[in-house]
């Protein structure tokens, strides 16, 4: 009864319990096609890098990946260079997996929409190598959508979380 | 009451987890017509979160006109904590446009890391830098959680190395990650460094260890542990320890061990007795496994499982029959593994007509649907059984692919039962269709073949061995003698007793030569040589050695254990019988595959591979 695969061998000690897979879901986000992936690196350009600094290293990187540095501008459909730093592109998922080994690259994550009305990914969008602005109505939603509102609802008044952060200083 | 003053005492009833009072309280609630009051509703669906009453979580979720934000965390904290994470994520999928806030997003990590769906938490992850909320450190937390037990430690590392103040929670998150992964060096750096270490990174650091199956390293930092005199409060990190003397068949330290359990007092605990059970069984000690069910006031179906596995392992068929009638009377619900256990069982003793009853019933009455292993174990039993057209019906007939050890064990039936034919039509498509890994496979392939003079597909599946990559793990037994445990690698040994330990072989060998018509069987050495070297190489297997050092150095009359890393070869086997025959001793030989108990010239495996 060898199972050298790992799988359950009565001679493995471990748990007795029949381990449940995930059941196979849906994406929980609207625009999450795994044909679209945001891109989350870790200093771009360098310190104190400029933003075309960083809009190069951006494009660079996925170059590295699609052959090009004119087919990377095709395939980047945004960027970002301040709240966090990375790109959007439109790829597929085989292609994604061989950006996780780059350096500089943090985080490879299936991207959806910040604006769904519109099917809007979010940050500054990017067109065939320029960052290209919206019309300013979405421009303003696109804001809205993702900056933190101070005039929110009353807050919850949810000492809980505090009492977590305790726990964890001691 | 006012309403803040039903918020306040819904408050209480959240973090003394007081069921009963919740709910007069939401009664008087309804009653006044204000359960639709957004912070009471917010606050009752929090409070039967936390008091684990998530279905009534859910209801009042349903029912509620109006739902925000924190509705919304609750409700989806409240299915974290009911183990419905699964719920978790469906929920928030109809929500149809909800953004999630901090709250929210930390839920649905959690939820991911529940299911250890990596594909998820990488959607919520993605969602989470892009929002409004991408520097929350308790989110940042749950992610380096989630990464963890999606075993991906480098990931959970870089979010870790973002967050500002570092909890011990998620440090020992991390340290969890990579002790399960494997990855002992980084793992214990990372510990050395932590500012503040609680038994929970202690416990975390050990058993990700044992998971991974590093039990000499967890064993390490346990003595550590207990040098450092931490207190141990939850014995979590004792059926860790007990989780690795069972996978190592450490009988000193596992005896060791439970004197701990017993003297902090924890010998009554329900999952710790459970873990003791199944190292004893696994040390090969079945009556003290028994010793401690029996004293169990309390057994659910993993006390019984354990002790019916291990009874069927050892040989003692019709006691793990007995007991699981035993555990049916009692009204415990079998699961997968206790089947597993039970056809093993009966295909030991060739039960033919009750391994098929098991099975019928396993799906018929219990909703079990039948695994690989079921199957292989119905195979064998068949196989064993001599009914092999049977037996091959079920191979092709069976919704999994059979693997490498599922053909072997029908080609091994085939050899028993002198089919060549259909045996030389199995090995044919065993090597077509696979590339065995397992050296045993090849010797298998090979006698089949040689039974049928078919000389040339003998020397290729010995050219296949040989093509084989290198074997990184030598043979090598384990003995535990006395006080220590000695390894013996396979050949010529140069341990300082290795005269005596020639001597002993020797001798016995004539004994075996003379008395029962002993003759080496060189068929299992599949390597180019001639005869007397053959015999030198099987002379020199180590658990020959390890059996003649216990033999010189044990106690006299103790049963001698051995533990194998690979499948005891057939001589070896044949030898065993006899020395135990010879020397009137018990030996307890685990190798990669069984238990063999040898006494009195018999093997309680009757002789299975």
């Amino acid at each position: 009864m060898d199972r050298s695969g790992g799988s359950y061998s009565p001679l493995k000690s471990g748990s007795n319990f029949s381990d449940r897979a995930p059941t196979e879901m849906a994406p929980l986000f609207p625009g999450c096609d795994y044909e679209h992936w945001l891109i989350v690196m870790e200093k771009p350009g360098g310190e104190n890098a400029s933003r075309q600094q960083m809009i190069d290293c951006y494009v660079q990187t996925l170059a590295k990946i699609v052959g090009s540095e004119e087919e990377a501008k095709r395939k980047i459909y945004n960027v970002s260079c301040e709240r966090y730093f990375g790109f959007g592109c439109e790829i597929d998922e085989e292609t994604s997996n061989k950006l996780e080994g780059i350096p500089g690259v943090l985080f490879v994550l299936p991207d959806s929409y910040v604006d769904p009305e519109y099917k809007d990914y979010g940050a500054e969008l990017f067109v065939n190598g320029e960052v290209v602005p919206r019309p300013p109505e979405r421009q303003r939603k696109i804001l809205e959508l993702t900056t933190q509102r101070s005039s929110d609802k009353p807050r919850y008044n949810d000492k809980t979380r505090n009492v977590r952060r305790r726990d964890n200083m001691r | 009451m006012l309403i803040h003053q039903y918020l306040h005492q819904l408050k209480l009833c959240a973090r003394n987890r007081t069921l009963t009072t919740a709910k007069s309280l939401h009664a008087q609630i309804f009653k006044l017509g204000i359960s639709q009051c957004i912070p009471l509703a917010n606050t009752l669906v929090n409070v039967y979160g936390k008091c684990s009453a998530a279905s009534h979580a859910l209801q009042l979720f349903d029912e509620m006109h109006h739902r925000d934000h924190i509705a919304w965390a609750s409700v989806l904290t409240a299915l974290n904590q009911a183990n419905l994470s699964g719920k978790t994520l469906s929920m928030f999928c109809s929500s149809s446009g909800l953004r999630p806030d901090d709250f929210v997003l930390s839920a649905l990590v959690k939820a991911c890391a529940n299911l250890g769906s990596i594909k998820h938490g990488k959607q919520v992850h993605c969602r989470f830098i892009v929002s409004e909320y991408s520097h929350d450190d308790v989110v940042k937390s749950s992610l380096v959680d989630m990464y963890s037990k999606c075993d991906s430690p480098d990931s959970a590392k870089v979010v870790f190395d973002s967050i500002r103040v570092k909890s011990a929670i998620s440090w020992t998150a991390l340290v969890s990650g990579f002790a399960k992964s494997g990855r002992k060096e980084e793992a214990l750096e990372l510990f050395r460094n932590m500012p503040i270490k609680n038994l929970y990174s202690w416990t975390a650091l050990i058993s990700g260890f044992v998971q991974s199956g590093k039990g000499l390293e967890a064993f390490s930092v346990f003595t550590e542990m207990r040098r450092e005199s931490v207190h141990i409060l939850d014995p979590l990190v004792l059926s860790s320890i007990v989780g690795a003397c069972a996978n190592m068949a450490a009988s000193i330290a596992g005896r060791q061990v439970h004197g701990l359990v017993i003297s902090l007092g924890f010998d009554s605990c329900l999952f710790i007795s459970n873990a003791l059970i199944d190292m004893y069984a696994k040390c090969s000690d079945v009556i003290a496994a028994k010793d401690i069910f029996s004293r169990m006031r309390h057994r659910d179906v993993v006390s019984w499982t354990s002790l019916i596995v291990g009874m069927a392992q050892h040989g003692q068929a019709e006691k793990a029959l007995a007991l699981y009638s035993e555990m049916v009377s009692h009204g415990v619900k079998p699961n997968e593994v206790t089947f597993v256990g039970l056809i093993y069982a009966c295909s030991h003793v060739g039960f033919v007509a009750k391994g098929r009853e098991l099975f019928q019933s396993m799906s018929k009455d219990y909703g079990i649907r039948p695994s690989l292993q079921h199957y292989t174990c119905l195979l064998d039993l068949l196989g064993r059984s001599g009914l092999i057209d049977e037996a091959e019906k079920l191979i092709r007939t069976m919704p999994f692919p059979p693997d490498e050890p599922t053909w072997a064990a029908l080609l091994s039936a085939c050899k028993r039962q002198g089919k060549s034919q259909m045996g030389v039509r199995f090995a044919d498509h065993l090597l077509s269709c696979f590339k065995p890994r397992d050296p045993s496979t090849y010797i298998l392939l090979s006698n089949v073949y040689a039974s049928s003079s078919l000389w040339g597909k003998v020397s290729e599946a010995r050219r296949k061995l040989g093509d084989m990559e290198v074997r990184k793990d030598p043979g090598y037994s384990s003995v535990e003698v006395r006080k220590e445990t000695e390894v013996f690698y396979a050949g010529e040994t140069s341990h300082p007793l290795k005269e005596e330990i020639f001597g002993l072989l020797k001798k016995l060998e004539e004994d075996m030569r003379r008395r029962n018509g002993y003759v080496p069987d060189t068929s299992w050495i599949l390597h180019d040589m001639d005869e007397q070297e053959k015999e030198k190489l099987l002379f020199w297997h180590s658990e020959r050695s390890a059996v003649a050092y216990a033999l010189l150095k044990g106690v006299p009359g103790s049963p001698i254990r051995i533990v194998k890393n690979l499948r005891v070869c057939g001589d070896c086997h044949v030898v065993m019988k006899h020395i135990s025959e010879i020397t009137e001793r018990e030996i307890i030989v685990r190798d990669a595959t069984r238990y063999h108990h040898f006494k009195g010239g018999k093997c309680s495996c009757n002789d299975f591979w």
